[in-house]
C-alpha cells in the first residue's frame, strides 16, 4: 500500500483528524510519537512485514551506538562504534542488495581463469526502502560522532525518524539534525500550508498517475524489444524514460513532502526542476538533491583534498561511481554513475567559461549537450544489462523512414500507447514543463496563485483530481504487458526499487 | 493548534469531495462509465446476426479485411473440398475481429481460422470499445438513435434494410467514438457477410469480387523509373497479443490456424524483412504456420493481379484473387491443415 492506492488516503485522512484533534498536544507528545512510530511501521509492513525486523534492528542499534558516542570521548572507541554502525548498515544493503551483482561478478571473473565453481547466489526479495532508511540512519551515526548533533535520548523519537512513513520508502533522505527537531515539539496548523500540502500532493499523484504510468507502458515496450526500434522510436522512448523517471520520482517526494507538510513536518525538496537546468552540473544539484547532498558530505569531503587535477577526476569518479551502484546493482548503474562523473568533469571547464564570459551561444550549446549526455546516460540507468543498453544505443543508427509518408511514421512512432494516447503524454508533459517555466522564471506569479483568489486554486485542485481520475491509467489495461492480474504496478514506484 | 483554520480547511476538503463526487455523479449518468450498457449492445446485435447464418456451417474461415476477401471461395472450396466463409469487413483491424470471434464461438465449428496479416493493426475506432484511456465524450444523438432503433423491437437485418441512409450518415463524425463497429457501421458489416443472395456475383459467402482494374502502363513505367516503394513495416507490437488471442482462442477449441501475408506488387514495396522475420518468430513461438505469399514471384510479379494505385493499400484485382485463391489452398493442402482433404 502506498500514495497511489485510496486505502492509504483513507487511513491517512483518518490519522489526519486524529491527530490534529487528540494527539498533537503539548501533553502527549510522547504519545503522538508512538502513534506515528505505529502508523510508519503498518505502513511499512503493508509492503512486506518481514523486513520490518531489519528497519527494528538498525533503529536499534543505531541508537544505542548514538548514545554511546555521546558520552564516550575515548577517541578509539567512538571509531570503533561507528565502525559497528557503518558495518552492520551496509552489511544488510550488501547482503540483500549487492550480494549477487558480487557474486555474479566473482563468478565471472572465475570462469575467465578457468575456476568453474558455483558460488552460492541469494534468491532474497530486497526491502523496499532499505537504501534510503539505510543512509539516513548512518547520516545520524556518523554527525553523532562527528559532534555536529548530540545523539536523541528518546527512543520513539529516534525510532519515527528512521521509519517516518512519508518519506521511508524514497526519500527525500533526511539529516537527523532537520527532522529529529520536529519530532521534538508540537507543531500548530496553518491553513495556507495545508492548502499548499493538498495541491502538492495532488500535483505529485497527477504526475505519477498521469504521466509516469502513462509513459511507463511506452518505455517498457520500447525497452523490451530495442532491436526492433527505428531510430525515431529510440529517441521518443529515451526523452519518455527521462520525462517518467522525473515524474515518478519527483511526483513520490511530492506526495511524501505534502502529506508530512498535513502533519505539520517540513521535509527537504529532492528536486528544483532539473530538466529546465542550464548544465549537466546544475542538473545534479536540482536531481534527488538529499542523496546528492549526502554523497557531497560523507564521502566528497572525506576523500583526499584534490591537489591535483588527477585527484580531483579520481574524487569525483569515485563519489558518481558510488552514486551510481547506490541506484543499483549492475555494471550498468556503476557505468551510468561514472559516465555522469566523466561528463561533469569534461564538461567543467566550459560551463565555467561559459558563464564567465555570458556567452549565451555557450551556454546553450552547454545546456543542449549536458541534456542529451544526461539523457543518453540514462540508457545504462534503464536496461537491465549492457546488452540492453547497446541495443538501444544502436538503435539511435537505424534511421529509415519516408518523410513524406506521415502515416507511416505516426505508425512507426506509436509503442505500447496508441497514437492519441502519445498525443495526451504530450499534452501532460507540455503542462508539466509550463508550470515548471513559471516557477522557475515567474516566481511571483506561482506566489500570487498561493496567496491570491482561492478560486484558482480549487480550480486546479478540482483540474487535478478529475485528470486523474479520467485519464489516470489503472490495474488491468489491455496493452499494457507490464501489468499482470494481481500484480498492481500501477502503484509502485521506480526508486522503491533502490 | 488553531481550531478555526483546521476546521475551515475540513470544510474545504468536505467541499471539495463532494463537488468531485458530483461531477462523477454527473459523469455516470451522462454514461461515461456505463461501460456494460455500451458494450452489451452490440454483442446482442452481433449474436443475432451471427446465429441466424450458415456461418456456423462453415469449416474454414477466413478472416481480415479488403486485403484478404477478394479471395475467391469457389476455388479454395473445389481444392480443399471444405465450405469456406470470410468473417471480417473493409477496414477491419484485429481488435474488432477478436471481438467478433470472442462472441461468435458458440455458433461457430470450423477447422481451420486462416488470418491475413493487413488487419493486424491499431484501430482507434475499436481502442476506444476497449477498456482504455482516455475516454472521449459520445454523441447523445447517435445513441439516441440506437435506443429508438431497439425499442422498436424488430429483427436486427430487417432494421438494417429499413435504415440503410440513416445508418450509413452515422459512419462519420466523433458519434463513432466510444462505440463498436457495429454500432457505428453495421450495414458495412452486414453486407460482406450476409450478402444479398440476389446479386451473387459480388458476394459470395462474405467475400467479394474485386471490381479493381490491373495495374496500367503508365503506373508501371513510374514503378520503373521514379518510383520510391513504400518502406518495411513491422507490426505494431501493441497487436500482437491480440493474434495470439485469437490464435490461442482457437488451440484451445482444437482449431487450426494459417497466417498469411496478401501478396502486393513487388515494386510497390520494399523488401518487407523486417516485417516477415517479425511474424515468422511470432508464428514460431505460438507453433503456427505463416504463408508469405509476396514471396510467390509468380503473383507478385504479374501486375494483372493488382489494382491500378499509388496507395498504400494495394488490392487485388478478380484475377488476382483467383491466382491468390488457388496458391493458398495448394499451400493449405501442403500444409495438412485439414481433416480430409479431396486432392493431395
Amino acid at each position: 500500500m502506498g500514495f497511489v492506492n485510496l486505502l492509504f488516503w483513507f487511513g491517512f485522512g483518518f490519522y489526519f483528524i486524529l491527530y490534529w484533534t487528540i494527539l498533537n498536544r503539548s501533553n502527549r507528545l510522547k504519545t503522538r510519537n508512538i502513534s506515528l512510530l505505529i502508523v510508519s511501521y503498518l505502513f511499512y509492513a503493508s509492503w512486506d512485514w518481514r523486513f520490518l525486523g531489519i528497519i527494528i534492528f538498525s533503529s536499534i542499534l543505531d541508537f544505542i551506538i548514538g548514545l554511546k558516542l555521546d558520552t564516550s570521548s575515548n577517541i578509539k572507541k567512538r571509531k570503533w562504534l561507528l565502525f559497528l554502525s557503518i558495518f552492520a548498515n551496509l552489511g544488510f544493503l550488501s547482503i540483500f542488495k549487492y550480494h549477487n551483482f558480487f557474486i555474479e561478478s566473482a563468478q565471472v571473473a572465475l570462469n575467465s581463469v578457468g575456476v568453474n565453481h558455483d558460488l552460492l547466489y541469494l534468491n532474497w526479495v530486497l526491502p523496499v526502502g532499505i537504501s534510503f532508511y539505510t543512509f539516513q540512519t548512518m547520516s545520524y551515526t556518523i554527525d553523532v560522532y562527528r559532534k555536529e548533533i548530540t545523539s536523541t535520548k528518546d527512543p520513539f523519537v529516534f525510532f519515527t525518524y528512521i521509519a517516518f512513513f512519508p518519506q521511508l520508502l524514497a526519500g527525500p533522505i533526511e539529516r537527523a539534525k532537520d527532522l529529529i527537531p520536529q519530532f521534538e515539539k508540537i507543531h500548530s496548523f496553518e491553513l495556507q500550508e495545508a492548502k499548499k500540502a493538498v495541491l502538492r500532493i495532488l500535483w505529485g499523484a497527477f504526475k505519477k498517475i498521469v504521466i509516469a504510468n502513462r509513459l511507463a507502458l511506452y518505455v517498457n515496450e520500447g525497452y523490451s524489444n530495442p532491436e526492433q526500434l527505428s531510430g525515431l522510436t529510440t529517441v521518443f522512448v529515451i526523452v519518455f524514460f527521462v520525462v517518467q523517471l522525473y515524474c515518478d520520482f519527483s511526483g513520490y517526494c511530492d506526495m511524501a513532502i505534502g502529506s508530512a507538510r498535513l502533519l505539520g513536518f517540513k521535509l527537504s525538496e529532492n528536486f528544483k526542476r532539473p530538466l529546465l537546468a542550464k548544465n549537466i552540473k546544475t542538473v545534479y544539484q536540482r536531481w534527488h538533491i538529499t542523496i546528492h547532498k549526502w554523497f557531497r558530505d560523507y564521502i566528497y569531503f572525506q576523500l583526499k583534498l584534490p591537489k591535483t587535477k588527477f585527484r580531483k577526476v579520481v574524487n569525483v569518479l569515485i563519489v558518481f561511481g558510488l552514486a551510481g551502484l547506490w541506484h543499483g546493482s549492475g555494471w550498468n548503474f556503476l557505468l551510468w554513475g561514472i559516465i555522469n562523473g566523466i561528463l561533469i568533469i569534461l564538461f567543467d571547464p566550459i560551463i565555467d567559461k561559459a558563464s564567465e564570459t555570458g556567452n549565451k551561444l555557450l551556454m546553450t550549446i552547454t545546456r543542449i549537450l549536458g541534456h542529451s549526455a544526461v539523457y543518453l546516460s540514462l540508457i545504462f540507468f534503464r536496461s537491465k544489462n549492457l546488452d540492453q543498453a547497446k541495443a538501444m544505443f544502436s538503435g539511435l543508427s537505424r534511421w529509415e523512414f519516408s518523410m513524406w509518408n506521415i502515416k507511416d511514421l505516426t505508425n512507426q512512432i506509436q509503442l505500447g500507447l496508441n497514437k492519441f494516447e502519445i498525443m495526451f503524454g504530450l499534452f501532460f508533459v507540455f503542462i508539466i514543463f509550463s508550470v515548471e517555466y513559471y516557477q522557475e522564471y515567474h516566481k511571483d506569479r506561482v506566489n500570487s496563485f498561493y496567496d491570491g483568489n482561492g478560486l484558482n486554486r480549487w480550480f486546479v485542485s478540482l483540474a487535478l483530481s478529475l485528470s486523474i481520475i479520467f485519464f489516470g491509467f489503472y490495474n488491468g489495461r489491455i496493452g499494457g504487458k507490464v501489468i499482470k492480474n494481481g500484480d498492481n504496478k500501477q502503484e509502485q514506484f521506480i526508486y522503491e526499487k533502490f | 493548534m488553531n481550531k478555526t483554520d483546521f476546521k475551515l480547511f475540513l470544510n474545504d476538503i468536505t467541499l471539495g469531495l463532494f463537488v468531485l463526487l458530483f461531477i462523477l455523479f454527473l459523469s455516470n449518468i451522462s454514461g461515461i462509465f456505463d461501460r456494460t450498457e455500451i458494450s452489451l449492445k452490440p454483442k446482442l446485435m452481433w449474436r443475432d446476426l451471427v446465429k441466424k447464418d450458415s456461418v456456423n456451417t462453415a469449416q474454414i474461415i477466413f478472416t481480415g479485411n479488403s486485403q484478404s476477401f477478394y479471395v475467391n471461395p469457389i476455388i479454395i472450396d473445389s481444392i480443399t473440398d471444405k465450405s469456406s466463409q470470410f468473417f471480417g469487413f473493409n477496414g477491419a483491424t484485429i481488435l474488432p475481429l477478436s471481438w467478433f470471434f470472442s462472441n461468435s464461438w458458440d455458433y461457430l465449428n470450423p477447422e481451420l481460422v486462416v488470418l491475413e496479416t493487413h488487419s493486424f493493426r491499431a484501430s482507434y475506432l475499436y481502442d476506444k470499445q476497449k477498456d482504455d484511456h482516455p475516454r472521449f465524450s459520445k454523441s447523445t444523438k447517435y445513441i439516441n438513435d440506437i435506443s429508438l432503433f431497439m425499442e422498436k423491437n424488430l429483427n436486427f437485418s430487417d432494421l438494417i434494410n429499413l435504415n440503410k441512409s440513416e445508418l450509413t450518415s452515422l459512419i462519420t463524425g466523433p458519434a463513432i467514438e466510444n462505440h463498436h463497429i457495429i454500432e457505428s457501421r453495421p450495414y458495412e458489416v452486414y453486407k460482406v457477410l450476409f450478402p444479398n443472395h440476389n446479386n451473387t456475383e459480388d458476394h459470395i459467402i462474405g467475400f467479394l469480387k474485386s471490381n479493381y482494374s490491373p495495374i496500367s502502363d503508365g503506373l508501371l513505367n513510374t514503378y520503373n523509373n521514379n518510383w520510391i516503394p513504400f518502406p518495411d513495416t513491422r507490426i505494431e507490437s501493441d497487436i500482437l497479443p491480440t493474434v495470439e488471442y485469437i490464435i490461442k482462442e482457437c488451440q484451445t477449441r482444437g482449431i487450426k490456424v494459417l497466417i498469411y501475408e496478401s501478396p502486393m506488387y513487388y515494386k510497390h514495396f520494399k523488401p518487407q524483412i523486417q516485417r516477415r522475420e517479425q511474424i515468422y518468430s511470432f508464428c514460431q513461438q505460438l507453433n503456427i504456420p505463416f504463408v508469405d505469399l509476396n514471396l510467390e514471384s509468380s503473383l507478385t510479379r504479374n501486375p494483372n493481379y493488382f489494382e491500378n494505385t499509388k496507395s498504400h493499400n494495394q488490392h487485388l484485382t478478380s484475377d488476382g484473387g483467383n491466382a491468390v485463391s488457388k496458391v493458398l489452398a495448394d499451400k493449405i493442402l501442403q500444409l495438412k491443415l485439414l481433416s480430409k482433404v479431396k486432392k493431395e
